[in-house]
């Protein structure tokens, strides 16, 4: 599954491909290494 | 009943300098005297010591206190010492509240002495807030039953018994197997020491068949198991066996009529059993049964040959399954692993090719007391293997067919394997494919050396595929020699996979029984892996041998003898202190939407939904991570010691004054206050504008704690916890992430930035990276704009009233929920 996320520390955002089945996976932002990293929600088209 | 009258004594330390030096601890006091319900404030120059102990305890008695507040160091130091001094005045302990002017003030803020002094007295207003709302609680006696249950009974559940019935504890042994011995009787000799297993392995499941305090349950399965910690209650299906094990005496006239002929697991297949059967010659229980699965048939009996040759008459083919129940304190889960079936591998051709076998086939052909008595023939032609290869890492370190993790034992049970091939046939050619080979372990590199020196030739690289002669049946095989870097090709007699192990297929139904979880690579968790590697998550279970990781029969043992002393140490005690920060369920607005018991880690929040009686706290298995209180939507779980009330009156008073220039800063206990606590130890200095809120777990940040921080102004709220997998509370933080989603999600719908709510994992040894954040939050605070601030304070206040006045719940579930 691919998530959108950014990165509320430093604002970068970025694609991620995650599977559910392999549970929740700790968030950092490549760029700034911090955790405050959000998932995006789906845009509605 | 009227209501007590609050008399709090506020104890200001100046830890000699390391307070004093940079707070100004008398101004801290004075402010103190002013906050409500204070009724005495007193400094002391070290509040710890005897004679400042002795000053608490003497301005209890004087001023009838009946709360007490010491500002000084970090309460992970001194928390316990303060309890004990309060109690020892006639406090409940928990009317204590300690907080920490020291590695969170003066050692980070040594050069602002204003900016420090002014925090001070923040904390110290914080912790009178939650003071006055501190409440008697009392830590739990929970009986403990001196008895344990070992389920698996391989050579680490037999150790673990052993230990345990030997320090004078009752033991009841499940195996499901009709005998104990588990892998390790199947295996012919052990690395490095090269000794015969079932030599050694026999005389120890003999003791535990005559031991007076083992009940020895073979053929059995535990069904469910209720209960907590120290007072568990296990559910035992024994299946039939249909021959009375305890007048059996082995004389195997059943076998001999018996016209059933099957396949011999224990001899891998290569010879055949009957239906009535004795698992293996040493098998423990020493004795026959029958497999009745293959028999022909006992409704009606259709042949019963087995009972007319049997002189004991000890067969009754109408034997039905027996339900035991247990009562035990502990629990030790020794149910091993299973080895990796390679027959997936379309390359190695496993089945297709009758000489391609695997290495637990090998220990069988190899084995005195094997099919061939020792004489190793390859199956094809019956002939002996003068040309063997090995091929390591099967179903190993790797990504895609099989595991991705090492096996551990693989490499060096195929260096002892080359070994004994060497002392059958000094002649025989060995070749052994591997990635890496890894003999880390003591005496592994000696044997390695024997078996380099022996001639047994090891060649860096897998190969890609095996192919058959299909006249002689030998085999090619095709590699890439990595260290020479060119394609090498071997006509062989005889392959031997190096097959890797796996949890067990029966584990998932385990882990549901006991409510056990398991790490990634599918083995169950520990509650700690380095400092409490033998418990499990659940208080009261414990694990010995392949079922936590794989692991050799030297590691096997050691760890059943871990498993045996800490549960020996549970079971000595006559009662267990429960822990007192513990849920407690309002059930007049629980609506049973089993949401608590969903997130709760430890299985302690029981919910009949159906019923609608509403959820159950097991009190014994709580540990108080709170997790439920914050996940229930309708406020109807309090947690003790740290309730909505006490949280949310710290963050008012926090933020009651100068709001926009402070930084709400919510802390787990175990990691990221403790990473604080580094932080100020190593002097480390940052900015002065945080405020902490410290939680038992993250997982207690309530939405509501961290909306209420904004409506009262809070320019940025920081939520942190452990790392995700390092939680002390199991995977209680893994609902502090989704929690924090839900919350950024909703801030962008009020209209509220959802950067001003920062997420971060500190783990305790990460001091200067708690500093780092700090500094960065104060730079984040400055750039909120006042006008926000306001705006954000309006629209949550407007919100807060609207859902007070309309007190349906809110417009989407909690991801608890929707899971």
């Amino acid at each position: 599954m691919e998530e959108q996320l950014k990165c509320l520390h430093c604002g970068f955002e970025y694609k991620v491909t995650t599977d559910p089945k392999k549970g929740l996976h700790e968030r950092v932002c490549p760029k700034c290494k911090s955790n405050s990293v959000r998932r995006l929600p789906e845009k509605k088209e | 009943m009227a209501e007590e009258e609050l008399r709090i004594g506020v104890f200001v330390c100046d830890c000699g300098l390391n307070i004093a030096g940079s707070v100004d601890t008398e101004e801290v006091r004075l402010s103190a005297e002013k906050l409500p319900d204070v009724t005495v404030s007193v400094r002391n120059r070290y509040t710890c010591a005897d004679p400042g102990q002795a000053e608490i305890k003497r301005y209890i008695k004087e001023y009838n206190l009946n709360r007490v507040v010491v500002a000084s160091c970090t309460p992970r130091l001194h928390e316990s010492t303060f309890r004990k001094c309060v109690e020892d005045a006639g406090l409940n302990p928990y009317l204590l509240e300690m907080t920490s002017i020291r590695e969170h003030c003066s050692w980070v803020h040594l050069y602002d002495r204003e900016s420090a002094t002014k925090k001070a007295k923040d904390i110290v207003k914080i912790a009178v807030a939650r003071a006055r709302l501190l409440q008697p609680q009392h830590e739990m006696e929970i009986p403990v039953t001196d008895a344990a249950l070992v389920i698996g009974g391989g050579v680490a559940g037999i150790q673990a018994a052993l230990d345990l019935a030997d320090a004078g504890h009752q033991v009841y042994l499940v195996e499901e197997k009709p005998s104990i011995g588990g892998i390790m009787a199947e295996l012919d000799k052990t690395f490095p020491t090269m000794d015969c297993s079932i030599c050694v392995l026999g005389p120890k499941m003999m003791d535990v068949g005559r031991h007076p305090r083992i009940n020895l349950m073979d053929y059995s399965t535990v069904e469910s198991v209720s209960g907590y910690v120290g007072n568990f209650k296990v559910r035992i299906r024994r299946k039939a066996r249909y021959v009375d094990e305890t007048v059996c005496n082995v004389c195997g006239k059943c076998a001999e009529v018996c016209p059933v002929v099957l396949p011999d697991e224990f001899q891998q297949g290569f010879s055949s059993r009957k239906a009535a059967y004795i698992a293996f010659p040493q098998a423990v229980p020493s004795a026959f049964l029958i497999d009745m699965e293959h028999c022909l048939g006992n409704k009606p009996v259709a042949c019963a040959k087995c009972m007319d040759a049997c002189e004991k008459k000890c067969i009754d083919l109408h034997a039905q399954d027996r339900i035991t129940e247990v009562e035990v304190g502990a629990i030790i889960v020794a149910t091993g692993m299973d080895v990796y079936d390679p027959a997936q591998l379309d390359e190695y051709g496993y089945t297709l090719f009758e000489n391609v076998i695997t290495s637990m086939e090998f220990e069988r052909l190899i084995c005195g007391g094997g099919p061939t008595e020792g004489h190793l023939v390859r199956p094809s032609d019956h002939k002996t293997p003068k040309r063997i290869g090995f091929i390591q890492c099967v179903g190993s370190r790797t990504e895609n067919r099989g595991n991705p993790y090492c096996s551990n034992v693989c490499c060096m049970n195929t260096v002892k394997d080359s070994l004994l091939i060497k002392e059958h046939d000094p002649e025989a050619e060995i070749v052994v494919f591997y990635m890496d080979i890894r003999a880390f372990g003591k005496g592994f590199e000696d044997l390695l050396r024997r078996s380099r020196d022996a001639g047994v030739r090891y060649i860096r690289g897998l190969p890609g595929e095996i192919r058959e002669d299909p006249v002689t049946k030998n085999l090619l095989v095709k590699v890439e020699n990595t260290t020479t870097s060119r394609i090498e090709q071997y006509d062989l007699d005889m392959v031997v996979l190096s097959v890797g192990m796996e949890p067990k297929a029966s584990l998932k139904k385990l882990m549901s029984v006991l409510n056990l979880s398991q790490t990634s690579d599918g083995f169950l968790m520990e509650a700690h892996p380095k400092l409490r590697p033998v418990d499990a998550p659940t208080p009261g279970i414990f694990y010995a041998g392949c079922v936590e990781a794989p692991k050799d029969i030297k590691d096997s043992v050691t760890q059943a003898g871990a498993a045996a002393a800490r549960s020996s140490i549970l079971l000595n005690s006559a009662v267990l202190k429960g822990e007192a920060i513990k849920a407690i369920v309002d059930l007049e607005k629980c609506n049973s939407c089993g949401v608590c018991a969903r997130v709760c880690p430890y299985g302690a929040m029981k919910v009949d939904i159906k019923a609608k009686s509403g959820a159950q706290v097991v009190a014994a298995a709580c540990a108080g991570c709170g997790t439920c209180a914050a996940e229930c939507r309708f406020d109807a779980i309090t947690m003790q010691h740290f309730s909505d009330a006490q949280v949310l009156a710290q963050i008012e008073a926090a933020l009651e004054n100068d709001p926009e220039q402070k930084i709400i800063t919510f802390l787990c206990n175990w990691c990221s206050y403790a990473a604080g606590d580094l932080a100020g130890v190593s002097r480390m200095q940052f900015p002065p504008n945080n405020r902490f809120i410290r939680t038992m777990c993250s997982g207690r940040v309530d939405e509501s704690f961290i909306l209420r921080a904004f409506e009262k102004g809070a320019p940025v709220v920081l939520l942190s916890g452990c790392h995700l997998g390092d939680c002390h509370y199991i995977s209680a933080n893994h609902w502090t992430m989704r929690r924090a989603d839900k919350l950024w999600n909703k801030l962008e719908k009020l209209g509220i930035r959802p950067e001003r709510l920062q997420l971060e994992w500190i783990s305790a040894a990460e001091g200067a990276r708690f500093a780092q954040i700090m500094r960065e939050l104060e730079e984040m605070r400055q750039k909120v704009t006042v006008d926000e601030m306001a705006y954000g304070r309006k629209v949550i206040a407007e919100q807060r009233r609207k859902a007070e006045k309309e007190p349906e719940v809110e417009d989407e579930l909690t991801d608890a929920a929707k899971v």
